[in-house]
């Protein structure tokens, strides 16, 4: 198949309102043409040709089933992909503070990457379980961060900063003595978030933070959370199937589906006027607390193989409203007029690049 | 066991009528499950209880489970809500017969049960079958999915033929919607995503025909598009196989959707049970009310918790384990809003508010301000008066929009169970809520 993957044009005229494709003052991080491949025995194309960007002090959602590449875009961005993922193609620009410049996190090289990673963007992982070292005290721990990016602190201004550290978070400093399997899990996901935030990033990558936990916890470290990025004012990446979630909390959502955007949008316009099918389906089989109860229709079959080549639309096996060039031609890329930053790659808009208004 | 002397509740009374000090504002008829309309009951816990004894040094036990009643009805799902370590498992494997219960009863079609012999246990799998949480772990993935599905066949139908056997496993694969089969049968687990393994562990508890299907978190592995599918298939298969399905879940949004009755258990107790969407829509207990706050709402547009001011605290921290262990008192004490002197020092019974609805809570009228439940006579049950005005959550106004919650009352009990029998003297108007009549 020889059907270039982005066929759409963009008008000059338009381009300062797709914020999505354009370098605003405010951004802070953009991605671009964003491709990564897991080589193997079959190459699996687990991101493709993915464009974003993230503004200043905003949060960004990305939704999507497991498999979906939304974990691999996160690592890709902190250019943490080790063998056997490979980027293929795209630069992810970072806007760096004062001076301006923009660095291509793809191409920094060891030590340069070692000192952009936790002071410029840090991580939080999927289980804070794991992402603490089990046999070492939370002292150490934090004592470790400290020498590994800021040598020259003496031991009781670490311990002084660590302490600070956890009180941010809301947790007591007498833990700092404890190990991590003597926290709940909340307490153990506050330190990581209180880690991750150690030297004041402008981007937070969060990657399922809240996934383990119960409700109420989720509700606490959610509110923590907010509560920080109003306070410090950072960028959040903010990773999760659960698309409830991050109704609630994102400014603008990217829904991905195998390993491309399906939609992205400004929540509200997600809520009101979800455009994609795949969009439509996830927020038709959310069960929710509220209002009448309405018919829950899930999604039948399951997200296609990435190790295979998919002619047209990777959601046509699953989706209702397929019709026939969809199993032929990569959907085209639709920007939503009249809505900054809203676009959706599905044929049922047409092919022109351009929907009309609402 | 029984001789062990637990710091358990022999001073607490299931009953309420025998409770001084309360203010008697119940409905006093008897407590009919919401679920018992579907069929037949089947199984059957009384005040079931599971106590686990500290390990060296300590002396101390922990109830994880305390006098629990659950009633599970043919054709019915009863969901068992609450956060991990609230004992929701617990109870599931009690009744699974996995673990040993400390005291209590499980009736099993009307038959108290008693699965000592390997014997009898297995009698009893035949009828209770259990469905895991993560179906990466509970299926062995150095066997394929017939294997699967032959095992639970050859031993609870020793007296089928090698082809009977094939025969059926091709009809399990059917029912739980596993097509073409042929593709299915010879496949290894990681050749499953997460939503077909789940088939196959349902498949594979179905394969000893049960009565019963305890499903302990059975989606919440899964992912959300997957997750329906799931639910309703379990929900299609109760039909057809008249199971009795007890469906243990955190999500207490699914429950609404799924569930006949819902059950909210905090700290080893059931502090609510009622209607799903009852329970839902209008939470009585404190800690329901913490529950349904805490859900994510999709409709809450820009996000309550963005703009909302922003307190901290609303969320007590969560129970320790000498309040586990000390026994005395309503668990819920430390986190909750309108605990007072007696939420420490007694332990609420689970009353009976309405005909299928009970709450254990010192401070009912405060939960729910705008409830009055008028003391009828036992003989006068039809004449039970409940009035309800836009109940406000104890949390609702930090999290939700509390107009979300009143706005629903009105619309949920014009249709719901209650409506039969109750009959308000004095309907109370609202302006805003509209009236509930």
């Amino acid at each position: 198949m020889t059907i270039p993957f982005e066929k759409h044009r963009i008008p000059t005229s338009d381009i300062g309102v797709s914020g999505s494709l354009t370098t605003s003052s405010a951004s802070l991080l953009s991605v671009r043409d964003l491709s990564v491949e897991y080589r193997g025995e079959r190459t699996t194309k687990a991101v493709k040709n993915v464009n974003f960007e993230l503004r200043k002090g905003e949060i960004l959602g990305i939704a999507g089933e497991s498999g979906c590449g939304k974990s691999t875009l996160a690592y890709a961005i902190t250019n943490m992909l080790k063998h056997p993922a490979y980027i293929t193609s795209g630069e992810v620009l970072y806007a760096q503070g004062d001076s301006g410049n923009t660095v291509d996190i793809l191409r920094l090289e060891h030590e340069q990457l070692r000192n952009f990673r936790w002071t410029e963007i840090s991580m939080v992982f999927q289980s804070a379980m794991n992402a603490l070292n089990p046999v070492t005290s939370l002292k150490k721990q934090f004592s470790d961060i400290f020498l590994a990016h800021k040598p020259g602190m003496t031991k009781a201004e670490r311990l002084e900063k660590s302490i600070r550290l956890l009180e941010m978070v809301g947790l007591n400093k007498n833990i700092i003595n404890q190990f991590p399997h003597e926290l709940s899990g909340g307490m153990r996901q506050r330190v990581v978030i209180a880690m991750a935030l150690c030297y004041m990033p402008n981007i937070v990558i969060m990657d399922e933070p809240t996934t383990a936990l119960d409700v109420v916890i989720q509700r606490d470290i959610l509110d923590e959370i907010i509560r920080l990025q109003k306070e410090l004012n950072f960028s959040i990446i903010f990773i999760t199937h659960d698309i409830s979630l991050l109704l609630e909390i994102s400014d603008r959502l990217l829904i991905m589906y195998a390993g491309e955007i399906a939609e992205q949008a400004r929540t509200e316009a997600i809520v009101s006027r979800a455009l994609h099918p795949y969009t439509n389906g996830i927020m038709l089989s959310i069960p929710d607390l509220y209002g009448q109860r309405r018919e829950l229709r899930g999604i039948p079959g399951m997200p296609p193989d990435l190790s295979l080549d998919i002619p047209g639309c990777p959601f046509r096996p699953r989706c209702s409203e397929a019709f026939e060039p969809c199993s032929t031609w990569p959907p085209p890329k639709i920007f939503v007029a009249n809505e900054p930053d809203h676009f959706v790659r599905c044929h049922k808009y047409g092919s022109s690049d351009f929907m009309g208004g609402a | 066991m029984s001789d062990l002397s637990f710091p358990t509740d022999t001073n607490q009374q299931m009953s309420p009528n025998t409770q001084l000090g309360y203010s008697a504002l119940s409905y006093q008829g008897d407590f009919v499950s919401a679920a018992s309309s579907r069929g037949r009951l089947v199984l059957e816990a009384k005040n079931l209880t599971k106590v686990y004894k500290l390990g060296f040094p300590s002396k101390d036990y922990i109830s994880a489970v305390r006098n629990a009643n659950i009633a599970l009805y043919e054709k019915s799902v009863v969901a068992l809500v609450g956060e991990s370590g609230s004992g929701k498992s617990t109870i599931a494997s009690l009744l699974a017969g996995q673990i040993p219960k400390t005291s209590g009863e499980i009736v099993l079609n009307g038959n108290s049960v008693n699965v000592k012999s390997n014997r009898k246990f297995r009698a009893y799998k035949s009828e209770v079958q259990m469905v895991f949480q993560d179906p990466f772990a509970s299926l062995n993935s150095i066997h394929k999915v017939r294997h699967h599905l032959k095992r639970p066949i050859s031993i609870h139908q020793p007296h089928l033929k090698k082809s009977a056997v094939e025969k059926e496993i091709y009809s399990l694969l059917h029912q739980v919607r596993l097509l073409p089969a042929d593709q299915f049968i010879d496949k290894f687990p990681y050749e499953l995503s997460g939503g077909q393994r789940q088939r196959v562990a349902i498949a594979r508890s179905l394969a000893a025909r049960p009565k019963v299907l305890l499903a302990d978190e059975p989606v919440s592995m899964l992912d959300v598009s997957i997750r329906l599918e799931v639910l309703s298939l379990i929900d299609d298969l109760r039909d057809r196989f008249n199971l009795a399905v007890l469906y243990v879940t955190h999500d207490i949004a699914s429950a609404r959707y799924f569930a006949d009755e819902t059950v909210v258990i905090y700290g080893g107790d059931i502090v609510e049970r009622g209607p799903s969407e009852d329970v839902t829509q209008n939470p009585a207990h404190p800690y329901t009310q913490l529950l349904v706050s805490a859900a994510p709402n999709p409709d809450d547009l820009g996000g309550s918790i963005r703009n909302a001011k922003l307190t901290a605290g609303t969320t007590k921290p969560r129970q320790t384990e000498s309040a586990l262990t000390s026994g005395i008192g309503c668990r819920f004490t430390p986190r909750c809003p309108f605990a007072d002197r007696k939420c420490e020092e007694q332990f609420p019974p689970l009353v009976t508010i309405s005909e299928n609805r009970q709450v254990a809570c010192w401070h009912i009228e405060q939960s729910l301000p705008n409830v009055s439940f008028k003391k009828i006579s036992p003989k006068s049950q039809s004449t039970a008066e409940i009035t309800l005005q836009g109940a406000h959550s104890a949390f609702g106004s930090e999290h939700t929009g509390s107009n979300h919650i009143s706005h629903n009352v009105s619309d949920q009990f014009d249709t719901d169970g209650h409506s039969k029998t109750s009959q308000p003297a004095v309907p109370e108007r609202d302006s805003e809520d509209g009236t509930v009549a």
